[in-house]
């Protein structure tokens, strides 16, 4: 080889995430867990993708991301107004009920339909580089909290208005939103794995999450429906929903909605492995 | 140490069920690979490379040759790590940087310069390594404030210099390319097999999908020849495209016949 040739550079020089080989012969659980490790470490490229796609949906609006804001105050107070009404109720703790509730609404509710096409629509991306197929399942997670930031200012001006106090009980509602960031990722796993082996399945999840706002404790109180109330109990939104809005409410964290929790959170991430596991190899010749 | 070793591989896509398989129309041979029936004769699949092997070391320069729907495209996209053999083994040791579509890859609505952040990131390369790559891809897309430009409204052209700077740029090791790479002008494809120089002389792999003679022949030293996904041949350059050369002229005489 001539001289003038440079040195090779050292690896240690090079990018570290970039695709360094791999064996076709791989362990299907190993390369699962792989991707979901190699997918995380690459924080910079899911947190770059996830604010470009939220800029996005306001390029060459005016107000940009206040629109984020805008939007969840009016629906909040919409409901506020129209169910005070109807339920004869328009305290300032039923208007405290609906901005918390509606907040962890959304954000889960933006997980779940989002989660449908989390695979199908970077079929592109993944088409023509051997990207962890995590960083679209982290970025579609990030959007959401940063979504979720940005109505959270619409909500810490209605509770500044409401005059309510926040003692430091209210940080379980923090280990709450953390908690639904972590059942967050296997939920994108396991309905955009799914989703994407058997597209009639987003309809399905698009159905169910048009009415999930009447079926969650979001307009009314679990009390309201009075036997009916089970709907709220069987509905594991709500124990999603109560984490974060009892310690900001009542005070005290519910154990029991606590406990749906982690049984869901065990539960879902096993299946969301197995899922993952399983599909890995073969996600891309479905989408 | 940089390595392709592709061994026995098979890959098959998978249809659904059907009762006959598609008619082969007289006298026009088919173009993909073969169909793979069940038990009952269903089609179920199409072998789109049946039994595969080859083994690249650092510098070689691999050509891949063939029809279209030779499976060219796919056997590139199995050494990205993008489709994983049905059978066989496929182990590839080293940094890959694939380019195969132009848009795919690519945030059309971000600018020419987001695009190369991206790139680097995808890579995994860190803000300073990306700040310090910039400067070197800028020169060499030559695109200057085209790069504050969304992608969407580059030029076939400008978009393939952009893509082939950022994925060069960030010292991959293995570089995997597919046919549209010989749709450069004369300029683009020089500075291009400079590029490629490099990568090789310094230890690296270049793989190449073209039906560009003239670039093959300048850049690789050497091919393999797919028809139908079978493999019709492999090794030195010169002689594979020589068979093929020779291949289409016995058939050409033939349909002439």
């Amino acid at each position: 080889m001539s001289s003038h040739i440079q040195p090779v550079e050292t690896r240690a020089d090079a990018p570290i995430f970039a695709l360094s080989g791999f064996r076709s012969d791989a362990d299907p659980w190993r390369e699962a867990i792989d991707d979901l490790w190699r997918g995380l470490k690459n924080v910079r490229l899911w947190r770059a993708l996830a604010w470009q796609e939220f800029l996005m949906l306001y390029r060459r609006t005016y107000f940009g991301a206040a629109w984020v804001v805008a939007t969840f105050l009016f629906f909040s107070l919409v409901i506020y107004v129209v169910f005070g009404a109807v339920r004869g109720d328009s305290s300032e703790q039923y208007l405290l009920f609906v901005v918390y509730g509606f907040l962890i609404f959304q954000l889960l509710s933006g997980m779940i339909t989002d989660a449908t096409m989390v695979f199908v629509r970077p079929a592109g991306w993944m088409t023509s580089t051997r990207l962890p197929f995590s960083v679209f399942v982290y970025r579609g997670v990030a959007r959401n909290v940063v979504n979720l930031g940005f109505s959270a200012l619409g909500a810490a001006a209605v509770v500044l208005w409401a005059g309510q106090s926040v003692g430091w009980v209210s940080l379980w509602a923090l280990v709450g939103l953390a908690a639904i960031v972590v059942n967050g990722v296997w939920v994108y796993l396991l309905v955009g794995v799914l989703c994407a082996r058997f597209r009639d399945l987003q309809q399905v999840v698009q159905m169910f999450m048009r009415v999930a706002l009447f079926l969650t404790p979001v307009l009314w109180m679990p009390q309201d429906l009075g036997s009916r109330a089970v709907i709220a109990t069987y509905n594991p939104l709500t124990h999603f929903i109560e984490i974060v809005r009892e310690p900001m409410i009542a005070g005290a964290p519910g154990s029991d909605h606590w406990q749906v929790v982690l049984i869901m959170t065990v539960v879902g991430w096993t299946a969301a492995l197995m899922a993952f596991a399983y599909s890995r190899r073969r996600l891309v010749f479905w989408i | 140490m940089t390595r392709i070793l592709i061994d026995n591989a098979s890959l098959i896509f998978k249809t659904r069920a059907q009762r006959k398989p598609a008619p082969e129309q007289a006298g026009a041979p088919a173009v993909a690979g073969d169909v793979v029936t069940d038990e009952k004769g269903r089609r179920i699949g199409i072998k789109a490379l049946a039994d595969v092997s080859l083994d690249l070391h650092p510098g070689d320069r691999l050509g891949i040759i063939g029809s279209n729907g030779a499976g060219k495209t796919t056997l590139l996209r199995m050494m990205a790590g993008i489709y994983a053999p049905s059978s066989g083994t496929v182990v590839v040791e080293g940094r890959v940087s694939a380019m195969f579509n132009l848009g795919l890859g690519m945030q059309l609505d971000a600018s020419g310069l987001q695009n190369i952040v991206l790139s680097g990131l995808i890579a995994g390369a860190s803000r300073a390594q990306i700040d310090r790559a910039i400067p070197d891809i800028v020169t060499f897309t030559e695109l200057g404030d085209f790069l504050d430009m969304p992608v969407r409204t580059y030029s076939q052209g400008m978009a393939m210099r952009l893509k082939f700077a950022c994925a060069t740029a960030f010292r991959p090791e293995i570089l995997l390319l597919d046919e549209w790479i010989g749709a450069g002008d004369a300029d683009f494809q020089a500075k291009a097999r400079e590029r490629m120089d490099a990568l090789v002389s310094s230890a690296g792999i270049v793989v190449l999908a073209t039906h560009n003679q003239t670039l093959m022949k300048r850049v690789v030293n050497k091919a393999i020849w797919l028809e139908k996904g079978h493999m019709k041949g492999f090794g030195p350059a010169g002689e594979i495209i020589e068979a093929l050369a020779a291949f289409r002229r016995s058939q050409g005489a033939q349909n002439a016949a």
